[in-house]
């Protein structure tokens, strides 16, 4: 037979304890089951506890004892003389057991909302309860962008801005910038280098490869992409136009140093560094990246995906179509037409409109004559 | 410090002693039994002329008292359970609430009437029901239902005082025994003069998560649980105000505006009660701030059994506001 | 104004109950006319309990409870026919500023209200209060046969009797209970009902004035060194209808009572010359109040 408990039962709705007045029974000595174990009086009135097992009587408390409801009286057990202690033990582990938390009801709920297994928590917290502010650190380390914390005013927060193929220099010119822009704020990067997932660049994690961007744009994660790839024009247009068709927004990132005069217009998507100069009147269309010391002169039209590299300068009025790629230091004319396509290397001075897909080879040292 | 019962007693021992046109009245309050809950216990002894055993007949001597009151005193009268308020009620609402009114404010019913509510003794039916719900909204009285966080001595004794309108003071059975409920995070707001709100929070600084708005003996299931939920890393801020009617509203908005998630309790039986007003109120002031639809919980819609087991099923409990406490955060 | 030092002979007494007859008949005509609205409760052939009851209370102490027929109540107390009027017409310079109307009349120590029995108990506490006070003052209770079946007017018996209270239960038994007859409502006799709470009952003629005057100045008096309370059980009939044109009895019965009426067996006492005029007198004057308030 098992060892069975005698509790102090409520016997009064208006008190929670009552007294052992005497035992009916005395100790190790056989009970059967319905027999008086014990008088208990509370201060209405005087009651009788009965056994509700065959065994023998082992009490836990003394004559004359005040007892809490529920408390344990004695233990009914198969033999007069068997050692209880272990079964006494473990029933208060198992009542222990049923109320030990390994986190607070807040933890679980921020963790259930920002998606954090709350088992992947409980190695490191083996020995405390984890708390919401453990769960928030532990997901800060995963991935910031998931950062959703309530704000009370939405529209007035940083837009967060995902890096897509941010892996590489482009990624942390554009970090940088990033770092110096008030109204912006990295929260993730994406690249196809697999080797740097679950990495961070200067504090922002690398979550997964580029076309994790649409699941990230449902969750609400960002509120703008920036196209970091720089030197594959093919590259910036197949993301590009593959993320618009997902819906998801461009940002247009915008070195504070460098200068946007009065009446530019300006597309999405252009990330455009430091000391980069455009001038009045001129349009710049989606998804351009204008590298450090860029100047767009006045009335210059530019179409979308093109690449300007350092010190590139045109004169004023010119025209440039889309997916042109200009090398460091290329200068042009004024009331030029380049078409799209074209790509001009390093150092050229363009003095002629290039027509649709041109490439135009750089002369050096040409003599042109020899002096006496 | 003193208990919900001797705040009480004390109350009216003062409120006796202070003022001479204070009469008190009610079945088997006399000593040596001194009323069912003990409230007037002594009192007989110290001012035999002013505090009177009655027969049993609730709507008699309540007119009584009404009578008493246009003629210059101040009667408190003890019903002995809520529920026999029923009893009562022709003469609560068309004698006592109605005089000063249609008599063009030519009189006045300074009148208490004192009566304890609410389960959770096993009384059944007829001995266990929270009926103040029945008597709020009606013009011309007010209802106070003290939580344990409240001072019964000083609310008491404003009501018998200092009010002149008629008031209809509910205590709760579960209450008398416990000590006042004092803490550090506790504040109070008086809209209503004489019938102050106490809000008392879980936290030391920052905005609430949740705002429980409830009265009178559920303070007894919201104070342990406040401390449950802290545990729980919970920010609750659990609003009690003394004075069911009128409303204190601005007060309630305003906790209400603090985080937008609010649980309205009362132990009395679900629909058409204290909660559904309060949560049209705070509807009509804080549309477009809720975070979510205000929860409203209440016992269940049926009479309380007698049988222990059968009771605590039937009355609002803890875990209920636990749960819907939870049930607003997810 | 109401010290009730106002002559206790039958002129008067027939003065004051034609008043009445005439304002409560020129209520029923405002009525029918639509100038008032809501209801009336008149007391046409009750008239004689009013003056005759009234006009032996010390009005400066003395306190009244009416009911919702207590329009005859009101002015035989305070003979202030204008504020009744006015209060009837709904304007401010009412009694209780037109809030009250009809049923819910207060003035001094004059209150009414439109619940059967209910001011029974109230009326017990008023007692209550003014024996704690010492003030000497009576408490009267008026009720009809119709409230005799509430039961908090036996609660208020009990209590009264109990705590030995200066209170006058002046039953008007005008025979109805709206419609039904009291004996389509009532097991056993009314009037022996308080005797067995302790509460002493005298059974009188209610349509005899000068019997109503002389039995209430012998009660009160009991009541006042006594405090203890009594019950005066008045039999009377009600000639008019519950309200207004819901009358539903055989004339024949009502024609029978018409000779029974107290300002008819009031009328053959009196100089028939003085009567015709001063009732055209009363009639003259009600009309030219009710004219002047209803410009206002």
């Amino acid at each position: 037979m098992n060892t069975v408990v005698v509790r102090m039962p409520v016997l009064n709705a208006n008190e929670d304890q009552a007294i052992i007045v005497d035992w009916c029974i005395e100790d190790k000595k056989a009970v059967n089951r319905g027999n008086e174990i014990c008088i208990v009086e509370t201060t209405k009135a005087a009651h009788d506890i009965v056994a509700e097992a065959d065994g023998f009587i082992r009490y836990l408390v003394k004559k004359g004892q005040v007892v809490k409801n529920d408390q344990l009286i004695a233990v009914i057990t198969a033999t007069p003389n068997e050692d209880y202690s272990d079964f006494i033990t473990s029933l208060e582990k198992s009542e222990s057991a049923t109320t030990e938390r390994k986190w607070t009801k807040k933890a679980e709920l921020v963790a259930k909302k920002l998606g954090v297994d709350l088992a992947d928590l409980t190695a490191k917290h083996a020995d405390s309860v984890i708390t919401e502010a453990d769960v928030l650190e532990f997901n800060k380390s995963r991935f910031v962008g998931k950062d959703l914390l309530e704000d009370a005013n939405p529209n007035l927060r940083p837009q967060r801005i995902l890096l897509i193929g941010g892996g590489a220099g482009g990624g942390a010119i554009t970090l940088e910038t990033l770092s110096r822009i008030q109204h912006q704020r990295a929260v993730g990067i994406l690249d196809n280098n697999a080797a740097l997932h679950g990495k961070t660049i200067m504090g922002v994690p690398v979550i997964g490869n580029n076309n994790l961007a649409a699941e990230l744009w449902q969750k609400k994660d960002f509120d703008a992409a920036i196209i970091c790839v720089t030197a594959s024009i093919i590259d910036r247009v197949t993301i590009f136009n593959n993320l618009r068709d997902q819906g998801i927004c461009f940002a247009n990132v915008i070195d504070p140093t460098s200068v946007v005069k009065s009446y530019v217009s300006m597309g999405e998507g252009n990330l455009i560094m430091g000391n980069a100069y455009l001038a009045p009147f001129c349009v710049l269309g989606d998804n351009n990246f204008l590298a450090s010391h860029a100047c767009i002169e006045h009335h210059t039209k530019v179409g979308n995906h093109c690449t300007f590299g350092p010190r590139f300068t045109t004169s004023g009025a010119v025209t440039i179509g889309n997916q042109v790629k200009f090398g460091m230091g290329v200068l042009v004319e004024p009331y030029l037409t380049i078409e799209d396509s074209c790509l001009i290397p390093s150092g050229c001075v363009l003095t002629q409109n290039l027509p649709f897909n041109s490439v135009v080879k750089m002369q050096h040292n040409q003599v042109i004559k020899v002096r006496s | 410090m003193a208990s919900y019962l001797s705040g009480l007693q004390s109350g009216l021992k003062e409120a006796l002693t202070a003022n001479r046109k204070v009469i008190v009245l009610g079945e088997d309050i006399v000593d040596p039994y001194g009323g069912a809950f003990k409230v007037t216990k002594g009192l007989s002894t110290c001012f035999p002329e002013r505090v009177i055993s009655t027969p049993i007949c609730e709507g008699g001597f309540t007119g009584v008292a009404v009578g008493m009151a246009l003629r210059g005193f101040r009667p408190v009268i003890e019903i002995m359970f809520g529920d026999f308020l029923t009893l009562c009620s022709d003469q609560i609402v068309n004698h006592m609430a109605k005089f000063p009114d249609m008599y063009n404010n030519q009189v006045k019913v300074p009148l208490v009437i004192r009566t304890p509510m609410g389960g959770g003794r096993g009384y059944g039916a007829t001995h266990s029901q929270s009926l103040e719900k029945m008597f709020l909204g009606i013009p011309g009285i007010k209802v106070v239902a003290p939580s344990h966080l409240h001072a019964t001595n000083d609310i008491l004794k404003y009501a018998i005082l200092n009010d002149d309108d008629p008031v209809l003071f509910i205590e709760n059975k579960l209450l008398y025994p416990l000590e006042q409920h004092v803490h550090v995070f506790m504040e109070q707001s008086v809209e209503i003069s004489g019938y102050p709100t106490v809000a008392l929070r879980n936290f030391s600084t920052g905005k609430p998560d949740v705002t429980i708005i409830a009265y009178g003996g559920l303070s007894l299931e919201i104070v342990p649980l406040l401390a449950k939920l802290h545990d729980d890393e919970l920010n609750v801020n659990a609003v009690f105000p003394s004075s069911l009617w009128p409303v204190p509203v601005e007060t309630l908005t305003r906790y209400g505006a603090q985080c937008g998630r609010i649980v309205l309790c009362e132990e009395s039986s679900a629909g058409f009660n204290w909660g559904s007003e309060i949560a049209a109120l705070l509807y009509e002031n804080l549309h477009g701030k809720l975070a979510a639809p205000i929860a409203r919980l209440a016992s269940a819609s049926q009479a309380i059994p007698a049988a222990r087991q059968l009771e605590i099923k039937t009355l609002i409990s803890a875990q209920d506001i636990e749960n819907a406490v939870w049930e607003l955060m997810s | 104004m109401l010290v009730n030092n106002r002559p206790k002979c039958l002129r008067s007494f027939f003065q004051e109950m034609t008043h009445i007859r005439v304002v409560e008949e020129t209520f029923l005509d405002l009525f029918a006319q639509g100038v008032i609205g809501g209801t009336v409760h008149t007391c046409l052939g009750q008239e004689a309990v009013a003056v005759g009851l009234i006009s032996a209370l010390n009005l400066d102490l003395d306190i009244i409870c009416s009911n919702h027929r207590g329009h005859g109540h009101f002015l035989a107390y305070c003979g202030d026919t204008s504020s009744l009027v006015a209060e009837i017409l709904g304007q401010p310079s009412g009694v209780c500023g037109g809030i009250g109307g009809s049923q819910h009349l207060q003035m001094k120590n004059f209150y009414s209200n439109g619940i059967l029995g209910g001011m029974a108990p109230v009326a017990v506490g008023m007692a209550f209060a003014e024996k704690l006070k010492g003030s000497g003052a009576v408490v009267v209770q008026f009720m009809g046969d119709g409230a005799m079946a509430e039961g908090a007017v036996y609660e208020a018996m009990n209590m009264a009797a109990l705590w030995k209270l200066p209170i006058m239960f002046a039953v008007e038994n005008n025979q109805y209970a709206q419609s039904t007859h009291w004996n389509a409502q009532h097991s056993g006799m009314l009037e022996q009902r308080s005797e067995s709470f302790g509460v002493p009952m005298v059974d009188i003629d209610g349509n005899d004035v000068e019997e109503v005057y002389h039995t209430t100045q012998h009660l009160i008096n009991e009541i006042r060194t006594q405090c203890t309370p009594r019950l005066m059980f008045m039999r009377t009939y009600r000639i008019g209808p519950h309200s207004k044109g819901d009358d539903l009895r055989d004339p024949k019965e009502i024609d029978l009572h018409q000779q029974q009426e107290p300002l008819s067996r009031l009328r053959k006492k009196l100089d028939p010359s003085w009567v015709t005029s001063i009732e055209k007198q009363i009639r003259q004057e009600v009309a030219l109040l009710v004219a002047n308030l209803r410009k206002e």
